[in-house]
């Protein structure tokens, strides 16, 4: 049975919705429907955390909560999940993250703090020990201009000194059995000439994409909500892959690492951390945890941007993708780019998974070159697999992001090397190989020199560290 | 509660609670009124040039407009210039920079308003703009006169000095990132007047500006500000232009009208830090002490001067930071570019003034070998002797040498040096250092009639007090030190004083709140009213119980 509208949890209340435009907001909803205004927009793109809210979502019979950027949130993607606002938190007492930022000094203007109160929330719920390296993670994604972070960071450290159970944990059975209560039907939700199709199952997915209407595909919706908070534009059939569980999975089989287009980001990182720490540990600094909460490798494949992160190491790394319409084909990820965000994804096609090989025997290694450490735009981008036979190169991929149009491997330096011992001489050569391989642009991230700079003393860096051990990394 | 114990205790912001549970209201947040409208910019998108034609007629029939207008419907001065003129509302013709406000357009959602602005058709005549500092000095291209300021004689000092270096030096600028986006809210009252809630840092002049926009009397217009979500100088003048456009459109439409700017435009229709480009030469002794200094100050203060003026002037009093030069030729160019106005920033041209002068040390330390920090020590302000700036003034209450010898103690400078040497000798790759800087920064406002405070005290029958002041909450907590100052001077507790917003109703004519001085200033002009306050309550009671004292 297809229903009209969607059901979430707002705050404690089940809450039904299809009268509002399928392009609004989370935010927009919350501060223009709801008056909720406690939730703050400061960028409408992602980058400050202002906006931060917290979703819950039923897991094996149990609560997760995720921040998320409610600024470039549909709000139709909240169907069956708890929306938590920071008006929510405190009951006749303020909540122990709330109590700790009072207490801290943690906020001067105010204006970042209900965003910061509910990314330390999340934090909260997930009884994340309130370490440095673990506060940068949580908090990354959440910008103040006024107090320097010290104070807020000091408030993260001692949040569990004001209680380490809270309200949430006291109605936790009754939000799981309010959850329990929504089907997972599909919903189709039709606004004036809008229209949001949430498939519940693989099989009605494909049956909604062989429409012949224009349509895009949203999952985290981390880079098409852009287009409506940052252009303006309008979008309207939106098929939402988000909450397909078909599409929502990350498994190890048959030499394969095979994740879900659906699948955030956040769930990927503990199993590529076995296999390419080197991969896990640059996904760490992909977006904030706002954003890999709900982003995925599927949309960062859609959008197919040449500084794209993911694209160069699953480039590098031999990737197979499962494309999948009526039928299903898998191509290998080096006949997916073909130009400036044009992929090889047919009309009425999108990409169901994607396998990435297990190369015991080679060494990976990316580099995201950007302006900020954190949450930025790569300026540029490189990956590198390599095999060796007693210090022979007898395999290589090295791919660039930020170097071309499409994300592109630099085949011919990758030629000269194979055969080649390991040592600093055929390094300093390909160096001047991938100069002559590349024309980078000159863009508002950096220019063309410094691309050309980077991308040649980046193979310095890989060699010292795979070969030398020098300590390149505080 | 005891006297001057309040200012001890460490106390939370008046806000606190509010913030982190997301009831504070900022202009955004206040609750709507029924027939609320609201307005977005349409700005020119190249940077010089002239407007060839304009047909707005697209924009006019979007979806939800109301009202479109332009400069034709500014009835009084098409200007927010704060000091100077120059900063036209919306531009007649010519076009200085890209972002240069156009028109605007009221419609019934902000969304609808946002697209509407999209479909403006504007054909340009387009002109090379000037973009950058030295091409703007090539071209003598200023907004403002150049400064120059000469103390003894620079140039033979140098010629005589063992040691002279010569460099150039480059510090960017900075966009604003106040997390609380520009915003105003205009309703509409009996008369003709006005309500604005602004986002700014100077209601006051927000008020002024509005009045003379639209050719009413100041009386007509009352502008109340809460608090805001950050200012740090973006919103010292920058946000005139919301509040008089979101007040024209309400003009015209007689509806209450938000203004509120998405931040991609807001960093591009206002203003940043000024960019800083110096030349020098400098000449001096063995020891690394200066004997004299040549050197160009020019900043790209954008198409307009706002408040270039002074900015650069307190660039030119922080060149010595807290050293002692003999002799300077200094001279300062405000450099006109076909860029954002730049404006207030953190520092208002102090941080640029000093980043020269510490480059010029550490480049003389790197050149005699000497150690920056001895160099440092070596040119600071003394105490009796060598204490007059090149601005004239007398350096007194100097406590720079106490601060610096216990700094390099504490911090363990000298053994943290050689740890870092020895580290770097051994590391091909990571390298370290360290280094130590002394800041001599001045407060208030260098154009001295603006450092005035005023406020408003009540105080009902029940005891209980209410004030108002001319001072912004921004987030610095002046406020919470408001209250402290009340509460300490009646004596009575924090929970009994209310401050409730700054309105230009209750305190009238306000400088703005910058220059590092409001509290200063406003909490005098609350001890100067508590005090009056005292008197006539301690003469009443003397009369009415016939005290004749002891
Ligand atoms: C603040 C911020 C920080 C960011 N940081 C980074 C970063 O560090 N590195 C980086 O690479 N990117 C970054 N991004 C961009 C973006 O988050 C990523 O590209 C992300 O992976 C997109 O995933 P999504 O699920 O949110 O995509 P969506 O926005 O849902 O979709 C993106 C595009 O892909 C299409 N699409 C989605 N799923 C599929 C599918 N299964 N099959 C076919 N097409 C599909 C959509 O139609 C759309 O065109 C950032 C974005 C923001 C807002
Ligand atoms: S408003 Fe800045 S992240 Fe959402
Ligand atoms: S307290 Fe002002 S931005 Fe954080």
């Amino acid at each position: 049975m297809i229903k009209n509208e969607i059901e979430f949890i707002l705050n404690d209340k089940l809450i039904q919705i299809n009268n509002i435009d399928t392009n609004v907001t989370v935010l927009n909803y919350l501060r223009i429907n709801k008056k909720l205004t406690g939730t703050k927009e400061g960028c409408a793109s992602g980058d400050c955390g202002a906006c931060t809210a917290v979703i819950a979502e039923l897991n094996n019979n149990k609560l997760e909560y995720k921040s998320i950027n409610t600024c470039i949130m549909f709000l139709y993607s909240m169907h069956g999940k708890q929306l938590i606002t920071v008006e929510h938190l405190a009951n006749s007492k303020l909540h122990p993250v709330q109590q700790s930022m009072v207490d801290n000094h943690g906020s001067q203007c105010g204006f970042c703090t209900p965003g910061f109160v509910m990314a330390m929330f999340a934090m909260y719920k997930d009884k994340i020990k309130p370490n440095n390296k673990n506060i940068d993670e949580y908090l990354a994604g959440n910008l103040c201009r006024c107090t320097g972070y010290n104070s807020i960071k000091k408030a993260a450290k001692k949040m569990y000194s004001y209680g380490k159970k809270d309200k949430f944990s006291d109605d936790k059975n009754k939000i799981i059995k309010l959850l329990k209560t929504i089907k997972q039907n599909d919903i189709i939700i039709s606004k004036e000439n809008n229209k949001f199709y949430i498939p519940s199952n693989l099989k009605n997915l494909i049956k909604y994409t062989q429409s012949n209407e224009k349509y895009n595909f949203v999952t985290g919706g981390t880079d098409i909500a852009l287009d409506i908070t940052k252009k303006n534009n309008t979008i309207n059939s939106l098929i939402y892959l988000g909450n397909n569980k078909d599409l929502n999975f990350i498994n190890v089989k048959a030499n394969y690492i095979n994740i879900g287009s659906a699948t955030p980001i956040r769930k990927i990182i503990p199993i590529l951390k076995k296999y390419y720490p080197s991969f896990a540990e640059m996904f760490y600094r992909y977006g904030s945890t706002q954003i890999r909460n709900v982003a995925t490798i599927g949309g960062n494949l859609g959008s197919a941007s040449p500084i794209g992160d993911s694209l160069p190491a699953l480039l590098a790394l031999n990737t197979k993708l499962v494309l999948q319409s009526k039928k299903q084909r898998i191509i290998d990820i080096k006949g997916y780019f073909k130009s400036y965000r044009k992929t090889a994804l047919k009309k009425k096609e999108f990409i169901k998974e994607i396998k990435i090989p297990i190369l015991k025997n080679h060494i990976f290694k990316c580099y995201k070159i950007s302006k900020r450490f954190d949450d930025d735009i790569s300026s540029l981008f490189v990956a590198y697999l390599i095999k060796l036979k007693k210090n022979i190169i007898v395999d290589v991929n090295i791919a660039f992001g930020g170097m071309d149009s499409i994300p592109k491997l630099a085949l011919k330096t990758q030629k000269y090397l194979i055969g080649k011992e390991l040592n600093l001489e055929n390094i300093e050569i390909s160096k001047k190989i991938i100069e002559k391989e590349f024309t980078p642009l000159t863009d508002m991230r950096a220019s063309s020199t410094y691309r050309r700079l980077v991308s040649k003393n980046l193979m310095e860096r890989f060699f010292l560290e795979i070969n030398e051990n020098t300590k390149v990394r505080i | 509660m005891k006297r001057n114990n309040l200012f001890s205790n460490k106390k939370e912001h008046e806000s606190a609670k509010k913030h982190v549970s997301g009831s504070a209201k900022y202009t955004d947040d206040i609750l709507e009124p029924n027939n609320l409208i609201h307005g977005a910019i349409g700005y020119s998108t190249i940077a010089k040039g002239k407007i060839k034609k304009i047909d707005l007629s697209k924009v006019v029939n979007s979806k939800g407009v109301i009202k479109v207008i332009t400069f034709r419907d500014i009835p009084g001065v098409n200007d927010v210039g704060p000091v100077f003129k120059g900063d036209p509302i919306f531009t007649e013709n010519n076009i200085e920079y890209y972002g240069q406000p156009i028109f605007a357009v009221a419609a019934t959602t902000c969304e609808l308003a946002r697209k509407a602005v999209k479909k403006a058709q504007i054909k340009y005549i387009q002109k090379k703009p000037i973009l950058d500092i030295k091409e703007a000095i090539k071209k003598k291209s200023f907004v403002l006169h150049p400064v120059k300021i000469s103390k003894g004689n620079a140039i033979n000092e140098i010629k005589k000095s063992k040691y002279t270096l010569q460099g150039e030096l480059y510090s960017g600028g900075q966009d604003h990132f106040y997390l609380e986006g520009q915003v105003s809210l205009t309703i509409p009252q009996e008369d003709n007047n006005f309500l604005v809630y602004a986002s700014t840092q100077h209601p006051s002049e927000t008020q002024q500006i509005i009045a003379k926009a639209i050719n009413q009397k100041f009386n007509s217009i009352k502008v109340k500000v809460r608090r805001i979500g950050g200012g740090f100088g973006g919103k010292e003048t920058q946000s005139f232009i919301f509040s008089v456009i979101s007040t024209l459109l309400s003009k015209y439409t007689n509806k209450p009208v938000k203004l509120r700017i998405d931040r991609d435009d807001d960093m591009i229709i206002t203003g940043k830090r000024h960019d800083f480009y110096y030349k020098y030469q400098v000449g001096f002794t063995k020891t690394g002490n200066i004997n004299g200094l040549k050197i160009i100050l020019a900043s790209r203060c954008g198409f307009s001067p706002d408040l270039s003026g002074a900015i650069n002037d307190r660039a030119i009093f922080h060149i010595d930071n807290a050293y002692y030069i003999p002799s300077i030729d200094l001279i300062s160019y405000r450099c006109k570019t076909n860029t954002v106005s730049n404006t207030a920033f953190r520092g208002f041209g102090g941080p640029q003034g000093m980043f020269c002068i510490e480059n010029i040390l550490e480049n003389i330390s790197e050149y005699l070998n000497i150690d920056a920090s001895i160099i440092r020590k070596n040119n600071f302000y003394q105490k009796n002797k060598k204490n007059i700036t090149h601005y004239g003034m007398k350096i007194e209450d100097n406590v720079i040498h106490d601060i610096f010898n216990t700094l390099i103690k504490k911090s363990n400078y000298q053994k943290r040096k050689k740890e870092i040497f020895n580290f770097n000798n051994k590391n091909k790759i990571l390298k370290k250092g360290i280094s130590i800087t002394p800041v001599k920064f001045g407060i208030s406002f260098t154009t001295t009639h603006l450092n005035q405070g005023g406020s408003l005290v009540h105080i009902y029958t029940d005891g209980s007090v209410h004030l108002n002041h001319g001072g912004i909450e921004m987030g610095q907590g002046l406020m919470t030190k408001i209250s402290q100052i009340a509460a300490n001077e009646f004596g009575i507790s924090l929970d009994d004083i209310k401050i409730t917003s700054t309105h230009t109703e209750k305190v009238p004519n306000t400088s703005a709140s910058a220059a590092s001085a409001s509290t200063d200033l406003n909490g005098a002009a609350v001890l100067n009213a508590i005090d009056k306050i005292k008197k006539n309550l301690a003469n009443h009671i003397t009369r009415k119980f016939k005290y004749k004292g002891k």
